[in-house]
């Protein structure tokens, strides 16, 4: 099951609001696929469905609220029918998530040791306290955090923003997940933290093999990382391409769009993109 | 027009039976000066002390030390906050658009608010004016019933904007404005901005991480580390070559826009 080339398609997915006057098409279409050690970028205004998407992979939607359909599978396992205990053991051992805003992803009133340990231990009962602190401590110290040990005993509210990213980076990796859903992971860093944590994702799927869907409107962040790209508009599509081919021949035009609104002044002298408007 | 003189600050941390011990400074004798007119770019990664002076030219925070000379008067100096009248010249656009607003006003209201503490107006003229700056902002005067939660993140920044500029104040401190949008919107802000200096003759003090939103702002870029002032440069293209290295890691961190020069990291 581990080497199978695909780990996780998505299929036709639909995503609709329940709403009795007027329901309402929120996702259309959705086709994705994610291979082994490859990142797939998702690129969109704010409001495009990007984050919906994600969150309809992790099965995250109330099906009160709204009515998904179509196929996600993960290792070839269907997802969408797997009754919420599965697929609680799923979230964090198989899928990996890091979330954009690392400040309220945490818990404040507990350590970032006793939160650590308690997802490791969660997914492995028979772990014991002590090696659980043990493996916690150096997936901090893997992740270039100085002093594991006395960050083990901080709260999160004593960390800074790229800190806390980092710490998430490496609560969702030590579990060794085949796919990792990075939603906005650095849009709520500045640039020297954001750096750090885009090579630590560098990192995990060079080593780990792990496969990243990175969600993100920054072109830097995808140009940097993505092996695929997929534009999305109003919750459908629009295109998808390999990552030189969509930046050198963007075909769609809200995919031009996009590109020209990256910033007017380009450094060290290539003046690519003097003005736009 | 604005003068920062000096100014250290630290925050004192008040320990019951004991004395204050060592605290950190979080800003070391900072100077410089802002004309009218003119915007200029404080640079820095987080915790670099931005915002911190962003609070004590806006009034909100007494310096420990040093002064804050706006039009030549000490803005510490009348009384324990800034007198009202001076308040009104100095504007401030945050970060995060949707915690910047009450969630139950309408825009209207949002953006009267400033008007109605200064300003004496009829019904009509209220709604004149705030019409007015609902297009001045690029939305239209039919948005005035809109509540927050029906704008998105860059048509509420422009109501921020729309409420910042409602008493033609002279400096506007943008802490973070833009960086919290996406690259279309920021770029949409970003030329406002800059159509608003024009017309308003406004000056700005523009906090931000990313150089490249800043050298398309601002006439005078000063980069910030470690609550020091290290380089103050009128010409973005100084900075990307300057040698210290706070300066170096801000514009080394800088991803390159097509992944034909992607950094290398193996």
């Amino acid at each position: 099951m581990e080497n199978s080339g695909k780990v996780l398609e998505v299929d036709n997915l639909q995503v609709g609001l329940n709403n009795r006057e007027q329901p309402q098409l929120l996702l259309e279409n959705i086709h994705l696929t994610l291979e082994k050690g490859s990142i797939l970028g998702l690129v969109g205004e704010s409001g495009s469905g990007k984050s919906l998407t994600c969150n309809a992979i992790l099965q995250l939607l109330n099906p009160r609220q709204m009515a998904v359909s179509g196929s996600i599978r993960l290792h070839g396992r269907e997802l969408t029918s797997l009754p919420d205990k599965e697929m609680r053991r799923i979230r964090g051992r198989e899928i990996g998530c890091i979330m954009q805003n690392p400040m309220n992803a945490f818990t404040p009133v507990y350590t970032i040791g006793s939160q650590f340990m308690e997802t490791l231990r969660t997914h492995y009962p028979n772990l014991s306290k002590a090696q659980a602190r043990e493996q916690a401590i150096s997936a901090l110290a893997d992740m270039n955090l100085p002093e594991p040990s006395r960050l083990m005993k901080c709260y999160p509210f004593q960390l800074s923003g790229g800190m806390l990213q980092r710490v998430m980076i490496a609560i969702s990796m030590c579990l060794r997940p085949a796919l990792v859903i990075a939603d906005e992971p650095t849009t709520a860093l500045d640039v020297v933290n954001q750096l750090r944590v885009l090579r630590e994702l560098h990192r995990l799927r060079t080593e780990c093999g792990t496969a990243i869907l990175l969600i993100s409107h920054d072109l830097g962040v995808i140009s940097q990382l993505a092996d695929e790209v997929a534009v999305m508009q109003q919750g459908r599509i629009v295109e998808q391409a390999e990552v030189h081919q969509l930046f050198n021949h963007p075909a769609h035009a809200y995919t031009q769009t996009l590109l020209n609104a990256r910033p007017l002044t380009a450094l060290s002298g290539s003046r690519h993109a003097a003005k736009q408007k | 027009m604005l003068e920062v003189r000096e100014v250290s600050h630290s925050y004192q941390q008040r320990r019951w039976f004991r004395r204050a011990d060592h605290t950190p400074s979080v800003l070391t004798d900072i100077s410089f000066t802002i004309e009218k007119g003119c915007c200029l770019g404080l640079l820095g990664t987080s915790g670099a002390g931005k915002s911190t002076l962003g609070k004590i030219i806006l009034g909100m925070q007494r310096p420990s030390h040093g002064q804050i000379l706006f039009e030549g008067q000490d803005i510490y100096r009348t009384s324990r906050h800034m007198s009202k009248a001076m308040r009104r010249d100095l504007q401030v656009v945050f970060q995060d658009c949707y915690s910047a607003v009450n969630p139950m006003m309408t825009a209207a209201e949002i953006i009267g608010e400033p008007l109605d503490n200064y300003e004496r107006l009829g019904t009509a003229e209220r709604r004149r004016r705030i019409g007015e700056l609902l297009e001045q902002v690029g939305l239209s005067a039919t948005d005035a019933g809109k509540r927050p939660d029906q704008f998105s993140g860059g048509q509420l920044q422009r109501i921020n904007i729309a409420r910042a500029i409602a008493l033609k104040p002279k400096l506007i401190v943008l802490d973070e404005s833009v960086s919290s949008l996406d690259m279309v919107n920021q770029t949409h802000i970003l030329s406002l901005l800059a159509e608003l200096k024009a017309s308003h003759q406004l000056s700005y003090l523009f906090i931000t991480h990313d150089i490249r939103a800043a050298m398309t702002l601002c006439d005078r870029i000063a980069v910030m580390d470690q609550g020091r002032l290290v380089q103050q440069e009128a010409d973005g293209e100084a900075l990307i070559h300057s040698a210290h290295p706070a300066v170096r890691q801000l514009v080394d961190s800088i991803l390159p826009e097509h992944p034909a020069n992607r950094l290398v990291w193996d």
